[in-house]
């Protein structure tokens, strides 16, 4: 079975402005997240996938179909665009219930899905206050349930913690985990790196209309063989213990602090095993090794920035 | 221990008078315009009447005045037929020089006032820059006055400043110093109603466009206003004979006051001190409306 | 089909409710009444030294046929549809499983039943001070019947295409009222006035609807006549004793052309809308 969202070779251009170039990309089910500094082409990528617009070249496929030209394959997608306005007359409710209509339900039921969409997104009490009334938070919220309310196969969302409190950012991560493992993908855009980790560790990393690299945070990090890994360890004797891991092979130097010290290491696997037999034999005071260069920050400065 | 908020420096230097401040807001507005070329395009359409009149300035002043008469067709008044009778009338100041002003240059300013006009708070109102504005030592009298500046000296350019550019030309066009003297006496009055008249819409516009946030909303209510009231009130006008019908209608008001004050002899008797009355009110209106729509501090939720 | 059907329809009644309840029905409901007002003060004033033509016909040409009808219809049409591309409201819209040609269908039809209301509401009040206003009218009633009535096409018929031609306006152009302005009072007045013999009448909304009002009021005689000349461009000389009637059948066109001109203007403007925002991108550029 193929996989719910494929890109091939899609570029996209805005006149003579570059929006996405080549893209090959294959998403299985699960939490994606989509990254890169402004203007990389994050939203373009989401527009593509959500069909608001067609590829300049190659092609898009979301469960087989074109999302452009089908509209029935937009019954499978749900878009959280990145845009603050609304029916502002509306109540939350009766916005999610008209776009459920839309996705085909009739009344009764696209009430039903709205009242649960809201609720699932926190708005139960406000779901009849009119969205110009709502705050920045709440007005996100009303959007995650627009997109929830016909239960899609592809989540697309773009932006989705802007306005939201500490409160609201911690369930909407969850929410997002627990979607992600409901069979969806769910791709969310950002350039808060921090967010993404939260929510997943698979990325797709998109820089200059280009993709950049896809896959775990961890496998990613592997690949960048030119960046020396480097390791916090502390421990009672920090000149002892760096003595003794100058002696291991693939160390590219070593720095000394009080109570620690942050090695350079050029291939980890090895480093790694010398170090669990080192702790073994104990008297070095081991107390703990941690990466400095393994989260998405690290990864995402690497490769952007070199 | 405290914690300094290192992010703030505050600026013990000198400020901007209100006058800077009102001219960096205008000058602003005007670049921009300039800056676009599609702007460029509707402003060369909207002073084609003066590069008509331009056209007519060198007939008569070159072709006519310059040769005696147009070789091989004898002298022009004489002439018979519709085109000679263009001709022949070009030897009048008034045809040649303000009938092609009156009938199109005004007219075409409610549209060129429209395009001008009609975003220049409301674009501002619609993408939150006001709150920018009035958040940064900018009253809102400045900033509608800077506004204001703005919108009337791009219709000056349109109506003013191109009909002084061509009534310059014309002077060292002529044979002789005879048009600066037959002109010398009303062109100051004339420049006056102009400026009068191009202040005025500027004024009207800015105000409606206050009211707003949304640009194409306030083109149509300026359109829907000038228009529907011109043709009310010509109605009006002509069933009932009575011309201080006039008065509700913004462009009989401003043209009659530019007309009272060029000393031109008015249409259908409306009185001019009228006229005054009905355009003090329209500002008194767009006073209030700018005060009731500009406020300092808008609060959001 | 029905999906389809039922999709425009949903559009038709979220986008007929937010133009209805907003303000610029406030500004167009004053500026129709303010066509009543005129009426109502014409009949109070004058009603008794003038005939209906004067008081009824021509100014409702003038004032509401012209200027109000276009105005109101043009304005609602591309406002539907610009607003939802301005706010980037349309792309909730784009992203639901319904055909384009939904949205642009749906809010025709808002904007022409928004601004038939509110023209109509115009058009009632103008009639029933006509009507009710207690006038010593020259010929015994201060409006015919068959007058007010004629000028019940404008209500009707007059919506319809010109808000088929603000929906392709704002489809097609970012700068759509601009247009939508120009061709209200440039183009609709210009062709308008050039001789019914030139062709260039029928590509206008206003001739069509002029012609629906000049067949059915048989008893606005000076009205007919006037308008008759005008067509005819100087042709038909009713002091020459040239006959209106058959000045009426050589210069104006039948009812059955006037619907069909109308019928023909709005099923190409619809058209033309429908073909050109059918893969228009109106998301423009990169937002990031």
């Amino acid at each position: 079975m193929s996989p719910p969202l494929i890109f091939e070779r899609v570029s996209r251009w805005y006149g003579e402005v570059l929006g996405v170039s080549e893209i090959d990309l294959e998403l299985e089910e699960g939490v994606y997240g989509l990254l890169g500094v402004n203007g990389a082409g994050k939203s373009t990528l989401l527009k593509l996938a959500a069909g608001l617009i067609a590829p300049s070249l190659g092609s898009v496929r979301v469960l087989g179909g074109d999302p452009h030209a089908d509209p029935g394959i937009r019954r499978s997608i749900g878009i959280c665009p990145d845009v603050d306005r609304f029916y502002e007359g509306m109540t939350g409710f009766a916005w999610v219930a008209h776009m459920a209509r839309l996705f085909g339900f009739d009344r009764r039921e696209a009430g039903r899905r709205a009242a649960a969409a809201l609720d699932r997104c926190g708005m139960a009490e406000s779901m009849t206050k009119k969205i110009g009334a709502c705050s920045k938070g709440m007005r996100q919220r009303i959007k995650l349930a627009r997109a929830l309310v016909h239960d899609p196969v592809l989540l697309l969302l773009d932006e989705p913690l802007t306005g939201l409190d500490p409160v609201g950012r911690d369930a909407f991560v969850r929410l997002v985990r627990e979607l992600g493992r409901g069979g969806r993908v769910v791709v969310v855009s950002s350039h808060v790196l921090g967010e993404v980790e939260e929510m997943t560790n698979r990325i797709v990393l998109i820089h200059q209309g280009r993709k950049m690299a896809s896959g775990g945070i961890a496998e990613i990090r592997g690949q960048c063989e030119d960046r020396p890994h480097r390791v916090e360890i502390r421990c009672a004797s920090p000149r002892d213990l760096a003595r003794e891991v100058l002696a291991m092979e693939g160390i590219g130097g070593i720095e000394l602090h009080e109570g620690r010290i942050v090695v350079q290491v050029l291939s980890p696997g090895g480093f790694f095993e010398s170090l669990t037999r080192l702790g073994a034999r104990g008297g070095l005071g081991i107390e703990a090794v941690q990466p400095l260069d393994a989260d998405l920050e690290a990864v995402f400065g690497y490769l952007v920035r070199s | 221990m405290t914690i300094e908020d290192f992010g703030f420096r505050s600026y013990g230097g000198p400020r901007l008078g209100s006058f800077p401040r009102i001219f960096a807001i205008a000058s602003m507005d005007v670049r921009r315009f300039f800056r676009r070329k599609l702007f460029l395009i509707f402003f060369l359409a909207c002073v084609f009447p003066a590069i008509m009149t331009l056209v007519f300035v060198y007939i008569r002043f070159v072709v006519i005045e310059g040769q005696g008469e147009i070789a091989g067709m004898g002298d022009v008044r004489a002439l018979r037929g519709p085109g000679a009778r263009l001709f022949a009338n070009l030897t009048d100041v008034a045809t040649t020089f303000f009938q092609p002003f009156l009938s199109f240059a005004m007219p075409l300013a409610v549209a060129y006032s429209a395009v001008v006009g009609a975003g220049s708070i409301s674009t501002d109102r619609r993408s939150g820059a006001l709150e920018l504005y009035f958040t940064r030592g900018i009253r809102p009298s400045h900033y509608f006055c800077g506004k204001w500046a703005a919108v009337t000296f791009m219709i000056c350019c349109q109506i003013l400043f191109s009909y002084l550019a061509v009534w310059v030309i014309a002077v060292f066009l002529a044979p002789d110093w005879g048009f600066l003297e037959e002109t010398a006496g009303f062109v100051p009055r004339w420049i006056l109603a102009q400026g009068f008249f191009c202040t005025s819409l500027g004024f009207l516009v800015t105000a409606l466009s206050g009211t707003t946030s949304s640009p194409r909303f306030a083109i149509m209510r300026w359109f829907g206003i000038l228009v529907f009231l011109y043709a009310l009130t010509r109605v009006l006008y002509r069933q009932l004979g009575e011309s201080w019908f006039f008065i509700f209608s913004p462009w009989h008001d401003l043209r009659r006051v530019a007309e009272a004050i060029a000393g031109v002899e008015g249409v259908r008797g409306f009185d001019p001190y009228l006229a005054l009355l009905g355009t003090a009110l329209l500002f008194a209106l767009g006073f209030h409306l700018c005060r009731k729509s500009m406020r300092p501090v808008e609060v959001v939720g | 089909m029905i999906a389809w059907i039922r999709a425009t329809f949903l559009i038709f009644t979220q986008a007929f409710g937010s133009l209805l309840l907003s303000k610029k029905t406030l500004f167009f409901g004053a500026m129709n009444l303010g066509y009543g007002v005129l009426i109502a003060l014409l009949f109070f004033f004058a009603g008794d030294r003038a005939r209906q033509d004067s008081l009824f016909a021509f100014p409702s040409l003038f004032v509401f046929v012209q200027i109000l009808v276009p105005l109101t219809a043009v304005y609602y049409s591309i406002s539907a549809v610009r607003e939802e591309i301005a706010e980037k409201t349309l792309t909730f819209l784009l992203t639901a499983p319904i055909r384009r040609s939904s949205i642009w269908i749906g809010k025709w039809a808002a904007a022409t039943a928004v601004s038939t209301l509110v023209i109509g509401l115009g058009y009632l009040c103008a009639v029933s001070s006509a009507l009710f206003l207690p006038v010593a009218a020259r010929e015994g009633r201060a409006l015919h019947g068959s007058t007010s009535m004629a000028f019940a096409w404008a209500v009707v018929a007059g919506p319809v295409a010109y808000a088929a031609m603000g929906t392709f306006l704002a489809v097609r152009f970012r700068r759509a009222m601009l247009a939508g302005a120009i061709f209200v009072f440039s183009w609709e007045g210009f062709a308008g006035s050039t001789p019914a013999n030139s062709g260039v009448r029928d590509l206008t909304v206003v001739d069509s609807v002029r012609t629906l009002i000049l067949r059915d009021a048989d008893s606005a005689r000076r009205f007919r006549r006037e308008m008759v000349s005008w067509a005819s461009a100087g042709e038909f000389r009713p002091w020459r004793g040239d006959s209106l009637e058959e000045a009426l059948e050589e210069f104006i066109p039948s009812k059955e052309e006037a619907w069909k001109t109308l019928a023909w203007f709005t099923g190409i403007c619809l058209l033309l809308a429908l073909l050109s925002g059918a893969g228009r991108d109106y998301e423009t550029a990169p937002k990031e």
